[in-house]
């Protein structure tokens, strides 16, 4: 069932939409950005277009969000198989712990091993948002009601057909919710990597703070909170139609 | 000993052999005659010579630990055997420094397979739980600590790279060190102060309380980067506009714009579990003490406050372990702190001078979840420790 959109919610996409629109096209960017920046010679980042550098902010993002997707969920679920099961208190000692660390220094230390670029921000990346997606499988799938799995089992369906359509099902909405955390993390953390070479859009920020330019800053400041805000949104919504599915399912 | 039967076998402890191994057949160390030299890889075995069987021991030990039948026996040996995976960490940086070569100042850094022998102490200490009574922890630290600690004294750790990028700036690790504390501390102290009556107003409001969780949810997905450039040009904008604040460090750049990015994003946590601490709180308490005839302040302090206690301190964990890491993106906008190590060395391509900045950082980050962990168990009423918060 689709929620009809609210008049904030509305207004808000629509700021939103134009924020992205002003900050994609430099020829439109350039006026506007000398209004704040009177003093900056160059207010657009001439390297690359900020069109290019989302890309491949968003590419790196997800890529790293769908591979930690995948591991997180596998792991997520050979833990909770009978054969798993005694590396259940370790996988979640083990997440807790690697969870306090900063996401910063999970890149910091990943590079003098992986060296710089795109592929060791990448792992780093992957590291790091596996957690939410493996918590929250955990959760999802410890905490489903025993009754359904028994009625399941009493069906005669096979192990794997209890996991397949009853288990992951059930937990879609809670496996979900970790999977947006993960992008979300992602978003903010490979702004950090264009100190090692990622690219994306952390690349003007950090060459505005070396060249003291504050309007390349500012762009790729914007772009990247305006694009962690964009995903979130969108993957909130998808989350939203998953629960109600869920609902329909379970009763 | 009594040598389990079939299915009572233990497959944990061969997950923590297995990095273990690659500890000793991977290169797990470089020896250096210099800083920017590229170094002599070594494995484990290599750098252990003739105690290797020492290390092989180690490993029998556990594999056939994990075929003894749960007992007290079995515990003891997987938490033995991970305290000397761990000595035996800081015991192959010691081997390997003195082979190193003659030079003005040669040192060893951990080189990728370091990182097993740490792994799998872990693994074994974590699946034997005999550190898990009453201040065990700590006893578990002085057990790692202690025996490291001697390994290194009278000069035997000096040439471990780490060792020697600290002994190299000495006073400006303490000096940036302490600023992280400060910067970290500050904020966390005011968005303590800020927040709290922020999410209890919030929480009073009714439905207002719903839309204050959706703002700090989204405000939460800022990337902490962008908001220090976002806060960049307004702050350089208002000290050019005001002297007088630029007297008190009000600019673009600096711990001033830091502390101010670093006390907002720190308020969306406690905010956050403040208002769901609050609301969660089930009608029926209120009624309860509506009907025991408390006044609307007492409601509030006996019933509503200690019933969202738990929730609040959540947030104030996580707030604060948040704080710890993005204090260290704040050196990016020249705040200081221990951001500023790992960014020269990854400036200068030196590993071992982002090293010197990533370890106390991880550390810190994790001490300060430990005693928040600590704090919350000892200060929640007993009723409510089922009931934990959520981040």
């Amino acid at each position: 069932m689709k929620t009809p959109w609210s008049y904030r919610q509305f207004l808000g996409s629509a700021l939103g939409m134009l924020f992205m629109l002003i900050l994609l096209i430099p020829s439109i960017l350039s006026p506007v950005l000398s209004v704040p920046f009177p003093e900056a010679q160059d207010p657009v980042f001439p390297r690359k277009m900020l069109a290019v550098l989302a890309l491949e902010h968003l590419w790196l993002s997800l890529a790293a969000a769908g591979l930690a997707t995948i591991i997180g969920i596998g792991v997520g679920i050979a833990a909770t198989r009978p054969a798993g099961r005694t590396f259940l208190p370790l996988v979640r000692d083990a997440s807790a712990l690697a969870q306090t660390v900063p996401p910063a220094a999970v890149l910091a230390l990943a590079i003098p091993f992986v060296g710089f670029g795109f592929q060791p921000v990448l792992l780093a990346l992957v590291l790091y948002s596996v957690l939410p997606v493996l918590d929250n499988t955990l959760a999802g799938l410890e905490n489903l009601p025993s009754a359904v799995l028994e009625a399941a089992q009493g069906m005669g369906m096979t192990r794997f057909q209890v996991l397949l359509q009853i288990e992951l099902p059930l937990a879609l909405p809670v496996i979900s919710a970790g999977i947006r955390t993960s992008v979300v993390i992602n978003v903010g953390t490979a702004t950090i990597g264009a100190l090692a070479g990622a690219g994306g859009l952390g690349s003007p920020i950090v060459a505005g703070l070396i060249r003291d330019n504050p309007a390349w800053v500012f762009q790729g400041a914007a772009a990247s909170a305006l694009m962690a805000l964009f995903l979130n949104g969108i993957l909130g919504r998808l989350e939203k139609s998953w629960a109600s599915h869920s609902k329909v399912e379970k009763t | 000993m009594i040598i389990a039967k079939q299915g009572e076998f233990d497959p944990v402890p061969l997950a923590a052999l297995l990095p273990g191994a690659i500890s000793l057949i991977a290169p797990f160390a470089l020896l250096k005659e210099n800083r920017v030299v590229d170094g002599i890889p070594m494995s484990g075995f290599q750098l252990a010579g003739a105690w290797n069987w020492i290390l092989i021991g180690v490993f029998i030990l556990v594999f056939l630990a994990s075929f003894l039948k749960k007992t007290l026996w079995r515990s003891v040996l997987y938490g033995g055997s991970g305290l000397l995976c761990f000595w035996a960490m800081a015991w192959l940086l010691v081997r390997g420094s003195f082979l190193l070569p003659e030079g003005a100042a040669p040192r060893i850094s951990p080189a990728w397979g370091f990182w097993g022998l740490p792994i799998a102490a872990y693994v074994l200490i974590d699946h034997s739980r005999i550190f898990r009574f009453r201040f065990g922890g700590l006893v578990l630290l002085t057990l790692l600590i202690l025996p490291t600690a001697l390994l290194f004294s009278g000069g035997r750790g000096e040439a471990i790279s780490v060792m020697r990028e600290w002994s190299a700036r000495k006073d400006r690790f303490g000096a940036e060190f302490v600023v992280h504390l400060r910067l970290f501390l500050t904020a966390v102290g005011g968005a303590t102060l800020l927040g709290i009556p922020l999410g209890v107003q919030a929480a009073r409001g009714g439905r207002s309380g719903a839309s204050v969780v959706s703002f700090v949810d989204a405000a939460q997905t800022i990337p902490s980067m962008a908001l220090f450039g976002l806060l960049m040009a307004p702050l350089a904008a208002l000290s050019q506009a005001f002297p007088l604040l630029r007297t008190l460090g009000v600019r673009g750049i600096g711990a001033a714009p830091a502390l101010i990015a670093l006390t907002l994003y720190a308020l969306l946590p406690i905010v956050r579990n403040t208002v769901v601490g609050l609301e969660q709180v089930p009608d029926s308490a209120l009624e309860a003490g509506l009907g025991m005839g408390m006044s609307p302040p007492q409601l509030f302090w006996r019933v509503q406050w200690p019933m969202a206690l738990p929730y609040v301190l959540t947030g104030l964990k996580t707030a604060s372990v948040q704080a710890v890491g993005n204090t260290a993106v704040a050196a990016l906008i020249g705040a200081g702190g221990l951001g500023m190590m790992i960014f020269q060395g990854l400036g200068q391509s030196a590993p071992d001078l982002i090293l010197l900045g990533v370890i106390p950082l991880v550390l810190l980050a994790v001490g300060v979840d430990r005693i928040w962990g600590f704090v919350i168990l000892r200060t929640v009423s007993p009723g409510l420790s089922t009931v934990g918060g959520d981040s």
